[in-house]
């Protein structure tokens, strides 16, 4: 048993469990300082991620071949630790402690419940983690329940306002539909496999239950049209958490009536939950060619729809907020190009991209709390004149939507220009790429539009916002690593590659051999 | 039976016979324990929660359903029709979902277990403290969180 592996996850449930049990001693009026006690969590458990006992080769050479590091396991095989689970995790530290740093102003408006929205955020980023780290698809499942379930009620926790209620009731029902769905395609790949484990678990040294891995390894199991169906159900259930066309009409509405900073959360903290369980999925089953054959086109098809309908439907949009959920859609596009080209490049430039969203899509929402506090409303109308009234804001704001947007020198610039450039080597993907490419143009259009307001119209609210110390930590940091993700990609990049490497996907694109 | 009932605790006894027969299913699959506990859970515990919402709820006969729309029946009679066809299909041409997964011996020889269907106490509390350990704490987390949840989204003064 090979406890220490699970750190950081144990940190944070024993955090969520702390700050509640917190709450129930502090005094009504001192429960302000909860915070902070929240925020110490996941740093502490960013700060374990790096300890050198986590530090374990992910993958080792037996006759030749890469295989699973059985040191790398813990509790028989379903929790696994390699480059990918432990950046995806510090990205979700990072997005946790700019959410909590961001919710502050928020809850001490509400005045109820913050020990409750506190633990919340913190159980869901513990499902986050076993998420990046799960082996197999029971823990796969619960732990995207254990995040799914925290937001519903995150989302919902502003009882007082209807849209708030609607939007839980409506992430509600969808969530259901899609575990429902993720759930029969699992019972699928068992009925055709016989194991819901993707490694075999090692027990003293002897193999006691055998993984999706080996079996397509060794040949044992080979396409079946079962198995094709219960992967692409899977891939649907997920396709939900990541906002992806067809699970995703929940999104404009939810991220329009949650509280603003829970849609911070749920914007990237859920997606990326979502995509780094497709790229685990994908990379099990990337062993055997017929099955990758036929998934690319199907996964090529949602990141096309994906990305038209995320584009085409922020244009006419006129909350912030809905422009935002739609945008969204837009990015899950982007990221579905790369993990539908399922080769090294594509899969790094995909952890790239999901990182860097990270830190973009916070700072968006960092701006639009601070300017709907101001104004007391989400409309894009109400951002006219901001560049005058709010300078810096106005220029965190521009800064956050050219990068979304995908212009250099942000970070989001590189992250796009991997993506579409992985689909380049494939000759079967090439016109993916140009839809891709199209899909910039109509992005740019719209962010532009929002830019255009801030800074060429004349102003409509004259309350200038004020912004405190909390969220200026939050945008001078998102600030910093969007400039220099931008202008210093490499680093990032470099370390992306060498997790692409690792979880062996094809070296090569599909199709590009001859060249 | 529990589908056509217009009353809705009518439904919820006929659920209950619905669950006896799916407990009387896994008794013939040698899974005694999930038989018994399927008795407990489903056709006890849940079923008791189910009739106390539904009598809260205080339903009026006129509240009660009434399928008298000729699209909801023509949708009910295609599902109808597609639920026999798949009956059919699995029956006639049980090659198609068979192919790739093998026969009897060659999932035992895949699975590395001794029995088909494990359902005894033992199987059961091996799977759970073994192999599945962690789902089994995550979901310790899931019911703490929907606890939570629960009373913060009902509670009135927080």
């Amino acid at each position: 048993m090979n406890l220490t592996l699970l750190l950081p996850e144990i940190i944070v449930i024993v955090g969520g469990l702390a700050v509640m049990l917190r709450d129930l001693w502090l005094p009504a009026d001192r429960k302000d300082g909860l915070w902070a006690w929240a925020l110490a969590v996941p740093l502490i458990a960013l700060a374990a991620t790096f300890l050198p006992q986590l530090d374990v080769a992910a993958r080792i050479s037996v006759d030749g071949a890469m295989i699973v590091n059985p040191e790398a396991t813990a509790l028989s095989g379903s929790f696994y630790l390699d480059g990918m689970s432990m950046l995806l995790k510090r990205a979700f530290c990072v997005a946790a402690a700019l959410v909590i740093l961001m919710s502050r102003e928020y809850l001490s408006e509400l005045n109820r419940g913050q020990g409750e929205f506190w633990s919340l955020a913190l159980f869901a980023l513990s499902g986050m983690f076993f998420c990046a780290s799960a082996n197999d698809f029971m823990s796969l499942f619960v732990a995207l329940e254990v995040v799914t379930v925290s937001f519903f009620v995150l989302v919902a926790f502003k009882r007082s306002s209807g849209t708030s209620i609607e939007a839980g009731l409506k992430l509600l029902v969808m969530g259901s539909l899609s575990a429902a769905l993720m759930l029969y395609g699992i019972a699928f790949v068992y009925g055709a496999s016989g194991t819901v484990f993707f490694d075999q678990v090692v027990v003293n040294g002897e193999v006691t239950r055998t993984g999706l891995r080996d079996l397509l390894a060794t040949g044992q199991l080979v396409y079946s049209t079962e198995l094709l169906i219960g992967v692409m159900l899977i891939f649907l259930g997920l396709g939900f958490k990541t906002s992806a066309v067809p699970l995703h009409v929940w999104v404009p509405d939810v991220y329009q009536g949650a509280p603003t900073p829970v849609t911070a959360y749920l914007s990237v903290g859920s997606k990326l939950a979502g995509f780094v369980l497709m790229l685990r999925v994908l990379e099990v089953f990337s062993r055997s060619g017929p099955m990758v054959d036929s998934l690319t086109p199907f996964l090529a098809l949602v990141a096309a729809v994906t990305l038209f309908y995320g584009n085409l439907g922020a244009l006419p949009q006129s909350n912030i907020k809905r422009l935002l959920g739609y945008s969204s859609i837009g990015q899950c596009g982007y990221i579905l190009l790369g993990i539908a080209s399922a080769w090294t490049v594509g899969i790094s430039g995909t952890l790239f991209y999901m990182t860097a969203y990270v830190v973009t899509n916070l700072a968006a929402f960092a701006v639009v709390i601070l300017v709907s506090r101001a104004t007391n409303s989400h409309e894009i109308d109400d951002y006219s004149g901001l560049g005058r009234k709010n300078p810096l804001l106005a220029a965190a704001l521009t800064v956050a939507l050219l990068s979304l947007a995908g212009v250099p020198p942000f970070i989001g610039f590189f992250g796009k220009f991997m993506l579409i450039g992985s689909t380049f080597g494939s000759d079967e993907l090439r016109w993916l790429g140009l839809v891709g490419m199209v899909n910039v143009v109509i992005a740019l259009y719209y962010y532009l539009c929002v830019i255009k307001r801030i800074y060429m119209r004349e102003e409509r609210h004259p309350a200038k916002s004020v912004v405190p110390l909390r969220l200026k930590v939050v945008l001078a940091i998102s600030m910093a690593a969007l400039v220099i993700g931008g202008i210093a990609p490499q680093f990032l990049a470099d370390k992306t590659a060498e997790i692409a490497e690792e979880l062996q996907f094809a070296p090569r694109p599909r199709g590009g051999e001859h060249r | 039976m529990t589908v056509t009932r217009r009353n809705a605790v009518s439904s919820v006894l006929w659920l209950v016979v619905a669950f006896l027969g799916m407990s009387a299913l896994f008794l013939g699959m040698d899974a005694g324990f999930i038989g018994v506990i399927q008795v407990l859970v489903y056709a006890g515990a849940i079923m008791v929660l189910f009739l106390f919402v539904i009598m809260l709820l205080n339903l009026t006969p006129s509240g009660l359903l009434r399928v008298d729309r000729p699209r909801m029946k023509a949708a009910g009679l295609a599902a109808g029709v597609a639920f026999v066809a798949l009956i059919v299909a699995i029956v006639t041409g049980g090659a198609l979902w068979t192919r790739g997964s093998g026969d009897e011996a060659a999932i035992l020889a895949r699975t590395g277990s001794e029995k088909l269907v494990e359902g005894s106490v033992l199987d059961i509390a091996d799977a759970l403290f073994t192999d599945h350990l962690l789902p089994f704490e995550l979901a310790s987390v899931l019911l703490l969180v929907a606890i939570i949840g629960a009373v913060a989204l009902t509670k009135r003064r927080l």
